[in-house]
């Protein structure tokens, strides 16, 4: 009979019997034990305060042990998720299926956007803003930008497709739109083995960009 | 009861073996069988539970013969002594844990002390957990009222649970909470292992009961030994771990702390959509500005459709009348970029933060043309060794986009540069 408790397995039983042998002979042999129990302790009163908090999210019906908080909060994520694919779906459908009223609201909204991009145009006008590109060379690689354009649609995508074109690396960068304009503040950086920081002749940058800007897509 | 005989000690017998005349001087049939002395008596840890009996052959161990020679031992008819030597290893496989047993008795013996029609069960007995054998209960019983097994034969061979024989789980042998309850016997499907689960609960009843030390009631929970609830408990965590996107950490508190955050973000998707599929059926357009839906109604003529508009308006009146603004976070990671999305009413604040640095910003601004979503402002730059960029966007009235949507569209078009990119990044840099 003996010979049975050495194989008894470690179970969480004869742990805590271990933490209360533990704290008995906390007075023996303190600097061993102790630190192991405390960390041990926290250890077992953050799990428990974990566990408490998804049961606290979760609308549980049933028992009020781990494995069913557990199982509980399994079964409620996976509502939520089929719940979420299926309003998903639905949104879709009804994307898809213009109502027969939406129709004028359509063409409401095609009339809208042009007499915003007017408006913008005139409000630029107005505030004196105009059409701008400074460049300059700030480093050795380093070229500072700044372009203040009309806000068109898709301007940003326009303006990184020249910098990846011209081999030049953002470091840094700044876009505000306002009143109908866009200011775009930049400094950026030549890429390494594409041309010599010397050799950047800013004068046809600036006339590129410029031109870039001005176009529509 | 058992007979306490002379205490076993194997040492004087192979002193005894190694004076090589074969004077064994208490035994003359040990130099008969001239068991080689190496094999004799080794610890039981040579059985291991791998083997299906696949006893060293050179394994020899005195025969029952021998052990006719320690007096309060009960010594067989020498017909049995033939069959048993047939099986011989049988009997060494019997011998072998009742010498090793700790209490230092030597044969327990269950052996019987009257007939020898049980010996060959109680060999069977041994084989138990090894081979399926047909068992009468009924001389189990009668063997075991007699027994003196204080323990599972085979528990310090640590034998894994076999699970060939025993379609339940349950069994295991190096653990004492063995339930004896009926479930355990009810799972077996075999008549065979059903005796066998009889005769296993049997043995082991005795310590169970010893070792209750009054825990309580098992009988009424599912679980029948502390291991399986552990298992399920554990199988639980491991679920819960397969069903969060994106778990970092594998310890418990890390996953039920992402079980906690996807859960929240869960619900926050499920109310954006919610509201989003309301506003659809509302009519489409902004709610919490009514003065768009008074222009949609200005032109009616008909009294249907002013009727049919009438009751929209309502309705619309009765969404915008909740007050609510829309709003919906929601953070997706991957291995190098980090995406978060938030949405207030109309504008939607996404933050790509990326851990290398690679230029991302064109296809991200790609995408929100995509997406039609109004670049308002941007802010960012490297920091470091990363990128790091805000970007402020507005919803295209009508646009009935969401959170997750934006959020997955974004880090998936980021994660594709990135691997796409690295190495031109790395060829530019060589040429």
């Amino acid at each position: 009979m003996g010979g049975g408790n050495r194989f008894q397995e470690p179970v969480r039983i004869s742990r805590r019997r271990q933490v209360r042998k533990g704290e008995e002979e906390n007075e023996v042999n303190e600097s061993f034990k102790s630190p192991n129990l405390e960390a041990e302790r926290r250890r077992r009163e953050k799990l428990h305060g974990r566990l408490m908090a998804l049961r606290s999210h979760v609308p549980i019906v049933t028992n009020m042990t781990k494995a069913s908080i557990v199982e509980d909060s399994i079964t409620y994520i996976s509502e939520l998720q089929e719940e979420v694919v299926n309003l998903t779906e639905k949104l879709h459908e009804m994307e898809e299926a213009p109502l027969e009223l939406d129709e004028q609201q359509q063409t409401d909204q095609i009339i809208k956007p042009e007499h915003e991009t007017i408006d913008l145009k005139e409000e630029m006008k107005k505030l004196g803003i105009e059409e701008n590109i400074q460049l300059c060379k700030i480093g050795e690689r380093k070229l500072w930008l700044k372009i203040t354009t009309e806000k068109k649609p898709g301007i940003f995508t326009k303006f990184m497709e020249v910098m990846r074109f011209m081999g030049l690396e953002i470091i840094d960068i700044t876009l505000t739109t306002s009143c109908g304009a866009t200011l775009i503040c930049s400094s950026v950086q030549i890429l390494q083995g594409l041309c010599d920081g010397d050799s950047v002749d800013l004068e046809q940058t600036k006339e590129f960009l410029l031109e870039v800007m001005r176009s529509n897509p | 009861m058992y007979e306490e005989s002379l205490c076993f000690d194997p040492t004087p017998m192979v002193d005894a073996i190694l004076n090589n005349n074969g004077g064994y001087s208490e035994s003359t049939t040990a130099a008969e069988t001239g068991f080689p002395v190496r094999n004799q008596f080794q610890p039981p840890i040579l059985v291991t539970g791998n083997t299906t009996n696949s006893f060293n052959d050179d394994l020899r161990l005195p025969t029952m013969e021998e052990f006719s020679v320690f007096p309060s031992v009960v010594s067989f008819p020498s017909s049995e002594i033939q069959n048993l030597n047939d099986n011989n290893h049988m009997i060494q496989e019997m011998i072998h844990w009742s010498n090793w047993d700790n209490s230092g008795l030597f044969m327990n013996t269950s052996v019987p002390n009257t007939t020898t029609t049980p010996t060959p069960d109680l060999l069977s007995l041994l084989h138990l957990p090894r081979r399926s054998m047909p068992l009468p209960s009924s001389n189990v019983s009668d063997i075991l009222s007699g027994s003196c097994f204080t323990y599972d034969p085979l528990f310090h061979l640590n034998l894994p649970p076999q699970p060939p024989l025993f379609p339940s789980a349950n069994y295991d042998y190096s653990g004492f909470f063995l339930d004896t309850n009926t479930s355990q016997r009810d799972q077996s499907s075999a008549g065979d292992e059903n005796n066998n689960a009889q005769l296993d609960s049997g043995i082991i009843d005795f310590s169970k009961k010893i070792r209750r030390k009054g825990r309580g009631k098992q009988k009424n929970k599912p679980f029948t030994t502390e291991r399986e609830r552990r298992c399920h408990l554990n199988d639980r965590f491991e679920a819960l771990k397969l069903l969060i996107p994106s778990p970092t950490k594998a310890d418990r508190a890390s996953i039920l702390q992402d079980g906690i955050d996807y859960i929240k973000e869960l619900q926050r998707r499920v109310s954006e959509l919610k509201y989003l599929v309301e506003r659809k059926k509302c009519g489409g357009r902004h709610n919490n500005n009514n003065n768009n839906s008074d222009d949609c109604i200005n032109e009616d003529t008909n009294d249907d459709e002013n009727i049919v508009k009438k009751l929209e308006s309502d309705v619309r009146d009765q969404c915008s009348s909740n007050n609510s603004l829309r709003c919906s976070w929601l953070q997706r990671k991957s291995k190098v970029t980090e995406v978060d999305v938030r949405i207030v009413d109309d504008e939607v604040t996404i933050k790509v933060f990326q851990k290398k640095k690679i230029n991302c910003l064109l296809v991200v601004s790609k995408v929100l043309d995509q997406l039609h979503l109004d670049l308002h402002h941007v802010a960012g730059g490297q920091i470091g060794e990363h990128y790091c960029f805000l970007l402020n966007t507005k919803i295209n009235e009508g646009s009935t986009i969401y959170a997750s949507a934006v959020a997955n569209k974004v880090i998936e078009v980021v994660d594709q540069h990135h691997m796409a990119a690295l190495p031109i990044n790395k060829f530019l840099l060589l040429g």
